[in-house]
């Protein structure tokens, strides 16, 4: 029997750092490995693992050709501890798991990717970071909701931020939907189904109308579903950043999250534009191992030292 | 102003690579020697980049370049060259970013001329709606 997504299995796994880029090409798997390196360093024990199933790629920033294993290979059944998948990058506390490449992988079913979650969560690593697929899949999502702390990577660019706003969005009705059946709330389901369709219903354009209203129908659970809200806490990193007007773009998606979805990102950072990561890429290396004093590597080091505060 | 590379080389190989790089990136790309008359090209070509590969030019010249880069208020200039002919440059207005030092590295080359133009692009005045008034367009929340 296919299981279903569940409120309680949502609950956040303390030791997993998930990084979206909800468009492609912003430079999340990038972001990934040069974070964990920068958390290695710090002495943290740290696993990087390539969940963009079916199109991986994390191996080749390393530049790691050839590894016996996969993570198809363990969500496959082939092998039965996570653990024995885990690749040696030769960086001090520092392994990666390689993504499948499987077609159809992506598409895991829910049943699979809890079972893969807590093998993640318990591998024995201080930190688990997972470099997640673009776009906003339940899949995808799901990752970001149970993860304790989620790097949102938008660029300045129009298209980026309107698609880092999409995912919030989608990871925010999700989160409500799973919780209203939880609580076994129908006319709030059927609330919340209304808030989608903002030319019928334009005082369900925030979430801030949505919950006037919810409390109107059930005010315990509405002012419940508002607390597990409020610990949908991402970490807005805006890369490529070449001008001051760049940085702001940053604040301008931070406050719609917050005016229109009632999120507050916990922090905003950003990275610089910087050759140093086309240079590193082309030579299938690390940026933080190839040019540790890049304006990259430093405003990495910048966001991993947050990361652990 | 355009989206013109005015290259000034007094090297055939390093001037030709260089425009041959750019124009390989989609630039196009003009490549003068004879730093006499360079003002008045400039002036003529209305350039969106100045690139002088410096270590090319004599010392007198290289003096030249100098002084015609302190009139260049808003045209960037990229400058190609061995280390200790670059330091003569140092307190103009010119970043030290700007500063490419030998080896020529075309990649480099490409990646400061095609930084420095979408910067300029940027740059304009926007004309109309600002980002949040976009966004917000966009998501259907205006």
């Amino acid at each position: 029997m296919k299981e279903l997504p569940t409120h309680t299995s949502m609950e956040k796994h303390k030791n997993l750092i998930a990084i979206i880029g909800p468009k492609g090409g912003v430079g999340k798997t990038s972001i990934s490995a040069n974070l964990a390196i920068a958390l290695s360093r710090m002495g943290k024990k740290v696993v990087a693992v390539d969940l963009d199933l079916g199109a991986s790629n994390l191996h080749a920033v390393f530049g790691i050709r050839d590894s016996k294993y996969s993570l198809d290979d363990f969500v496959q059944n082939r092998v039965k501890k996570l653990g024995d998948i885990i690749v040696d990058t030769c960086l001090k506390n520092l392994g990666i798991i390689r993504g499948g490449d499987v077609p159809g992988i992506a598409n895991m079913q829910y049943k699979k990717k809890m079972k893969l979650v807590r093998h993640l969560s318990g591998l024995g690593f201080d930190l688990v970071i997972l470099d997640l697929a673009p776009g906003v899949s339940h899949n995808v999502v799901d990752f970001a909701i149970i993860a304790k702390k989620t790097l949102l990577v938008t660029t300045p660019e129009v298209p980026s931020l309107l698609n880092a706003y999409s995912f919030i969005k989608v990871a925010v009705f999700r989160r409500l939907t799973f919780f209203f059946k939880y609580k076994k709330c129908p006319d709030i389901l059927d609330l919340l189904e209304r808030a989608k369709d903002f030319e019928n219903y334009p005082h369900l354009k925030t979430m801030g109308g949505f919950f006037r209203e919810a409390r109107e129908i059930n005010s315990e659970v509405a002012d419940s579903a508002k607390k597990i809200l409020s610990g949908i806490t991402p970490f807005l990193v805006v890369n490529r950043i070449r001008t001051g007007n760049d940085a702001n773009t940053g604040e301008v998606i931070q406050g719609l999250m917050q005016n229109y979805l009632g999120i507050k990102s916990s922090e905003l950072m950003s990275i610089r534009e910087d050759i140093a990561v086309e240079k590193a890429i082309a030579r299938m290396k690390p940026v933080m191992t190839e040019a540790p004093n890049s304006p990259f590597s430093r405003d990495i080091e910048q966001i991993a030292l947050k990361l652990c505060e | 102003m355009s989206d013109l590379v005015l290259i000034f080389s007094m090297d055939d190989l390093r001037g030709r690579i260089t425009q041959k790089v750019l124009k390989r990136s989609g630039f196009e790309a003009l490549l003068l020697r004879m730093i006499l008359g360079a003002k008045d090209a400039i002036a003529k070509h209305a350039p969106g980049i100045v690139i002088f590969d410096i270590s090319s030019y004599f010392s007198e010249e290289v003096n030249q370049i100098r002084n015609l880069c302190g009139t260049l208020e808003h045209t960037p200039v990229i400058l190609l060259g061995d280390r200790s002919i670059t330091d003569r440059f140092e307190g103009t207005e010119i970043s030290k970013e700007l500063f490419l030092s030998d080896p020529l590295d075309p990649e480099l080359i490409v990646a400061k001329v095609k930084e420095i133009l979408s910067l300029k692009a940027k740059e304009k005045p926007s004309e109309g709606d600002t980002l949040e008034d976009n966004l917000k367009h966009f998501l259907n929340l205006d």
